[in-house]
Order: structure tokens, then C-alpha cells, then sequence
């Protein structure tokens, strides 16, 4: 408990840091916000008037202040490309990210889990060589190009797989709204149309943001299991007559569990900023593409917010795994 | 006669290594009684430890293969056994305890979890029962404080502690044949001697077999019945432990016991045997101990010695007991 809440203590100079390095980094970024917004045939008392409303006619340290406060306050600004409040677009949008996120990470950790343990399991066979293979080619192959040949194949070529376009398809309603993820609540009202609808339309982009996450978890899990299945309790089990399948699962991957913990924290990292890309790719509408969308017409707050979250996200997910090890390892304890 | 449980014949071990195979155990035959404590002596890579792994079968995959002989347990050949026979026998009939109990238990799991696992697997107990029946083992091995013991993990334990913890274990099931792989190496003097005194008590009221792989001839001398001296991979000695004691014969066997300091001596130096092992990549051509041995002839580096047989029970492999050649 002692440790938990010095970490939470930890996190506030971090997250001070981190929005003060935002602040800078938006403002640094090429583009004036009240042009965009104003067009570009506006008149500069116009736009004038606009940089005034948006406060940007002010200094940078009064505006980081005025920034500061507003966040304490629990305002996270102003969307104007959507005219919102971006708390309020965060909140539409974050569902959509998050089913997202979730199912990538779980085909990541089904797939490339197993995949890894059967590869050390059977290190220097076939099995082995093609998920060696694989997970070369999946962390090297970069994601922009991943999704469109994805879409390349599977749409435009063998037409198996819907448009890239959204999280439902043409036509169909939206499920009805209970958690805001769309399989989740088509399951939960029975709507079987909405679920196979989502269901394909989730698949294309689940996978592309996967992959990289999946090779990586691979490699790991097969490089961990192999250091494991060569240590002595390894064969204190075999030697009490158990099961290989028990030796392995029970013996084996319980103590890769620790780096497999470590890997999956800093993937879900990696994953926050490929699905900048991936809903772009796929007019997936979640808080990725409002992020794009933002970036192009130099909207300073939704970007602000953005980054943010992904730090605080980032932070509780880390002290989560930090917690879990405990569970996984005796060893492991906090004062 | 005595029963014989364990009868190994001809057992050759082979590994894999990047420059070729490497034969680490070289035609051992030995036979192991009931009841009977022998002991396997010699230096480190001499293929005792191999030995007590091929018996097992827990060779690393794929790098260590039984590539000829039979080991016969109870009359059936192991090596030819199907894999779900085997693990019947493996834990229960025959089980082993290793050398560093600090590495042999698993970190993440508690104590009397991973006792009762062998006794759930193979006595085919209830979680209950097996849970009680691991506190009566561990009491039985001379823990205090069992029932708190079983909910501890490895690593909350001694070393001392924890080569009881694989004893209770090694003897969960009343095994007829134990294989302790130089159970005594990784504990300091005081330990080594109660563990030591632990498997002996053990063998007396259960009346198993021992196999103790070791390199320290005080704890041959202390415990076993038969001894076994091995080097590069062949048996060179096999004799009773009085005999072995009182009349080494092979040259090797005589500088090993040469090496022992002795209480009622004062001597500056220990003797030693000059030289190091052979490389298993070159061996030699005759008799492999050839190059190290004080009473070396002319024949020793082109003929290969056998094990001769000098009566009751005590065998040398040196040419000098060749018959014919006295």
C-alpha cells in the first residue's frame, strides 16, 4: 500500500513534465491555428480576433499557466475543428480505441503466446523456423504499409473482407449503447447483424496493429521458455515423472510470466501510437484519427489531451504490471 | 542372493557438440541390489552424472542420447519402454535428488504445493490428503515446523533446508531406487553430514536403494556398500568398500585415495595425480588413464584395457591384472 501510493506520488512530477513538454512540442509544430481555422481568405483583423478568443495572443509562459490550471480544473480544452469540448469527443471516441487496442493485444497474446512456447519447445523445427521468421518479418514490417496491403488483398483483391471504413457496416445501426464497445454490446443486446458486422470490420485492423506486438511477444516467450526449460527445476519436474505438458505449462511458463509481464506493458506503448496510424488507415473513429485530424489543422488542445492520457495510461498500466508481478512471483515484494 | 532391482548393461551416452558427438559414458555395467547403497566416484566429467541421468532418461533433448545398452529395472529395459510407462516408474519407482537444491525447486511455486504435486500424480491423493501427507514429510525429514514450512517457496528456505524439502520429495513414494546426484556438494560440512545421516536413517526404515553419485571418497567411505570408480567415461574399479579401501587396485583408484588428507598424518602438501583428464576430443589410443599414470608400461598406450575380474565381487581395468601378463 506504502508502495503504491509513492508510486501514484511518483507519477505527478512525471505527468507535470510531460505536459509541459506537450505544451512546447505543439507549440513548436509549423501552422497557426487561428489562420486554419479562419481560412485562408480571411481577413487578419479576423483572424486577430480569433487569435484573441483562443488565447493565443498571449505570452507562452501565461498561456502554459492558464493551461495548467484549466487541467487542474478537469478542462481539457476546446476542440475547434469539432466544435467540442474535447473531454466530450474524447469520450465518443475512446470506446472505439479502446475495442480496438483490446483486441489486438488479445490476438497478440493468444497467437504470438503459443507460438512462442511451441517454438522453444521445438527449437530447430519447422514450427520453429516459420515462427522465427514470422516474428522478423512482423517487427520489421512497418504498419502505414501493413494495413494497406491488408486492405490491398483483402478488400480490393479477394473482396473477402468489408471497406476499410468505421467500426460498422454500411446500413446497419450502431448496437445499442451500453459500454460503448461495439461487440461487446452487440453481444450483450443480441443483435447478431451488428456483431458480424463489427466483428469483420474490427479483423483487418485488429491485425495490422497486432502484428508488430505479436512478433515481439513471440520472441520473447520463445527466448525466456528456452532459458527456463534448460534450468534445474525444469528437470527436478521431469524427474518426478510429470507430463510434459504439465512440465511445460505448469513448471515452465509460470517463471516467463515476469518478462512476458514486462514485454506486454511497454507493447501497449507502442500500440497507444500505431493506432494513430491504424485509424487513419481504416477511418476507424477513434481518438487515433481525431489525433491525425487535429495534427493537420494544428488544433492545439485535442493534441495536448491526447498525449497526456496516453502518458497517464501508460503510467497506471506499468504500476498495474508493477503490482502484478508480485502475484506471479514470490520473490517480488515491495516495501 | 539379493534381489536386484537395477541392472545396468553397456550403457553408452553420447552428446551432440558443435565438433561431432562426444561419448561421455562408455560401456558401464553395474547392477544395484535391494536395499543396497552404491556409490559412483570420480572426477568432474568422468560421466557419473551422466550415468544417473541416461537412467532417468533427463538427458538434455536433442543434445545427450542413450545411443547403446539397457538399464533394467524390475526386468524391463527403460530405454525401451513407452514414455507413459516410463513417467509411471520415474518419480515413484525410482526418483532423484540433485546436487543444488537452491535451483531444483521452482521459485514461483510454494513447498507443499510441489510435494503434493508428486504425490497427487502418482499415489493419486486428493489435494487434501496429499497436503497433510507432505507436512508428515517434511516432519519426517527433520523440518520443524512443517505446517508452516509447506506454505513457504524456495526461496524463503536454507540450502540445508531445501536438500530436505527434495529428499521428503525424492522420498514421497516410497521409491525402491534413489539417485542422488552428489546431494551433499552444495552444503557446507555440518550440513552435508546430517543430510548424509538423513538418506541413511531413510534407507534403513524403507529399505530403498541408493545409486549416490559423488566425488568425495569420506562420504563413500561412510555410506556405501559397493563402489564404482569411474574415469573418462569407463568404469575403471568395482569392489566392495572394505576392499576398495583396504586394496586399491587400479592406479587410479590409488592416487585417489592417496589424495585424502588423513587425520594421523602431518603432511605439507596432499599428494595429487599429475596431469588433467583427457579431452574428450583426444583420447587415448590404449588405456585413457595412460598419460597420468605413475605405473605405466609400454602395452598401456596401445592396448585397450578390459575389466578383469580379480574375484568376489572386485573388478580393475588395468593391464596389470591381466592374466597372463602378472
Amino acid at each position: 500500500m506504502k508502495y503504491f501510493i509513492r508510486r501514484v506520488l511518483y507519477a505527478i512530477p512525471v505527468l507535470i513534465l510531460v505536459s509541459l513538454l506537450i505544451f512546447i512540442m505543439t507549440r513548436i509544430m509549423p501552422g497557426d491555428p487561428a489562420r486554419m481555422y479562419a481560412g485562408e481568405q480571411a481577413p487578419e483583423s479576423t483572424v486577430e480576433q480569433i487569435r484573441e478568443e483562443m488565447g493565443l495572443n498571449k505570452s507562452l509562459p501565461e498561456q502554459f499557466v492558464i493551461y495548467m490550471s484549466d487541467l487542474l480544473r478537469g478542462d481539457f480544452g476546446y476542440a475547434w475543428h469539432t466544435e467540442h469540448e474535447v473531454i466530450d469527443d474524447f469520450a465518443a471516441r475512446f470506446p472505439a480505441t479502446l475495442e480496438l487496442a483490446i483486441c489486438s493485444l488479445l490476438l497478440a497474446v493468444v497467437i504470438g503466446v503459443p507460438l512462442g512456447i511451441l517454438s522453444a519447445t521445438h527449437k530447430n523445427s519447422i514450427v520453429d523456423h516459420f515462427s522465427r521468421l514470422f516474428s522478423l518479418a512482423g517487427a520489421s514490417m512497418p504498419v502505414f504499409w501493413l494495413g494497406l496491403m491488408l486492405v490491398l488483398v483483402f478488400y480490393v483483391k479477394l473482396g473477402i473482407s468489408p471497406a476499410p471504413m468505421g467500426r460498422i457496416g454500411n446500413g446497419l445501426n450502431d448496437p445499442t449503447h451500453i459500454t460503448g464497445l461495439f461487440i461487446l454490446d452487440s453481444m450483450l443486446t443480441g443483435d447478431t447483424a451488428a456483431l458480424k458486422s463489427s466483428l469483420s470490420q474490427i479483423a483487418l485492423p485488429a491485425v495490422t496493429l497486432s502484428l508488430a506486438s505479436m512478433a515481439i511477444i513471440t520472441r520473447m516467450t520463445r527466448s525466456s521458455m528456452l532459458e527456463v526449460l534448460g534450468l534445474d527445476y525444469v528437470r527436478t519436474a521431469r524427474a518426478k515423472g510429470l507430463k510434459e505438458r504439465v512440465v511445460i505449462y505448469r513448471h515452465a511458463f509460470s517463471n516467463t510470466l515476469i518478462p512476458l509481464l514486462t514485454v506486454l506493458g511497454s507493447q501497449f506503448g507502442l500500440l497507444l501510437g500505431y493506432t494513430v496510424v491504424v485509424e487513419t488507415i481504416f477511418a476507424w473513429p477513434g481518438i487515433g484519427s481525431y489525433v491525425t485530424d487535429s495534427i493537420l489543422i494544428t488544433d492545439y488542445a485535442p493534441i495536448q489531451a491526447f498525449a497526456l492520457l496516453s502518458a497517464v495510461l501508460y503510467l497506471v498500466i506499468n504500476l498495474v504490471l508493477d503490482l502484478l508481478y508480485t502475484v506471479v512471483d514470490p520473490r517480488v515484494k515491495y516495501e | 542372493m539379493a534381489e536386484r532391482l537395477l541392472e545396468v548393461k553397456g550403457l553408452c551416452t553420447e552428446f551432440k557438440t558443435l565438433n561431432g558427438s562426444v561419448r561421455a559414458v562408455n560401456g558401464v555395467d553395474f547392477y544395484l541390489n535391494k536395499g543396497e547403497t552404491l556409490g559412483i566416484v570420480g572426477e568432474s566429467g568422468c560421466g557419473k552424472s551422466v550415468t544417473s541421468l541416461s537412467i532417468m532418461q533427463l538427458l538434455p533433448k536433442g543434445i545427450g542420447k542413450v545411443v547403446e545398452g539397457e538399464i533394467l529395472f524390475d526386468g524391463e529395459d527403460l530405454l525401451r519402454m513407452p514414455e507413459k510407462k516410463l513417467l509411471t516408474i520415474r518419480g515413484k519407482d525410482i526418483s532423484m535428488i540433485f546436487q543444488e537444491p537452491m535451483t531444483s525447486l521452482n521459485p514461483v511455486f510454494k513447498i507443499g504445493k510441489q510435494l503434493s504435486e508428486v504425490l497427487r500424480y502418482h499415489m493419486k491423493m486428493d489435494k487434501k490428503q496429499a497436503w497433510e501427507k507432505s507436512i508428515e514429510l517434511l516432519k519426517s525429514v527433520g523440518i520443524s515446523r512443517p505446517e508452516m514450512i509447506v506454505n513457504d517457496y524456495p526461496h524463503q528456505l536454507s540450502g540445508g533446508m531445501l536438500q530436505r524439502v527434495m529428499i521428503a520429495m525424492g522420498l514421497s513414494c516410497n521409491p525402491k531406487v534413489l539417485i542422488a546426484d552428489e546431494p551433499t556438494t552444495a552444503l557446507d560440512v555440518t550440513i552435508q553430514a546430517q543430510i548424509l545421516e538423513l538418506m541413511m536413517e531413510l534407507k534403513r526404515n524403507y529399505d530403498t536403494a541408493i545409486l549416490l553419485i559423488t566425488h568425495n571418497l569420506g562420504v563413500v567411505a561412510e555410506v556405501c556398500d559397493r563402489v564404482l570408480v569411474m574415469y573418462a567415461g569407463y568404469v575403471v574399479e568395482e569392489a566392495d568398500v572394505n576392499t576398495l579401501f583396504d586394496h586399491p587396485c587400479h592406479p587410479y583408484t590409488q592416487g585417489l585415495l592417496k589424495c585424502m588428507p588423513k587425520v594421523d598424518e602431518t603432511r605439507e602438501r596432499l599428494d595429487m595425480i599429475e596431469g588433467t583428464v583427457p579431452s574428450p576430443y583426444a583420447m587415448p589410443q590404449g588405456c585413457r588413464f595412460a598419460p597420468r599414470c605413475p605405473k605405466r608400461m609400454p602395452q598401456c598406450d596401445t592396448e585397450k584395457p578390459e575389466l578383469y575380474d580379480l574375484g568376489n565381487g572386485h573388478k580393475c581395468r588395468c593391464l596389470l591384472y591381466r592374466e597372463g601378463d602378472q
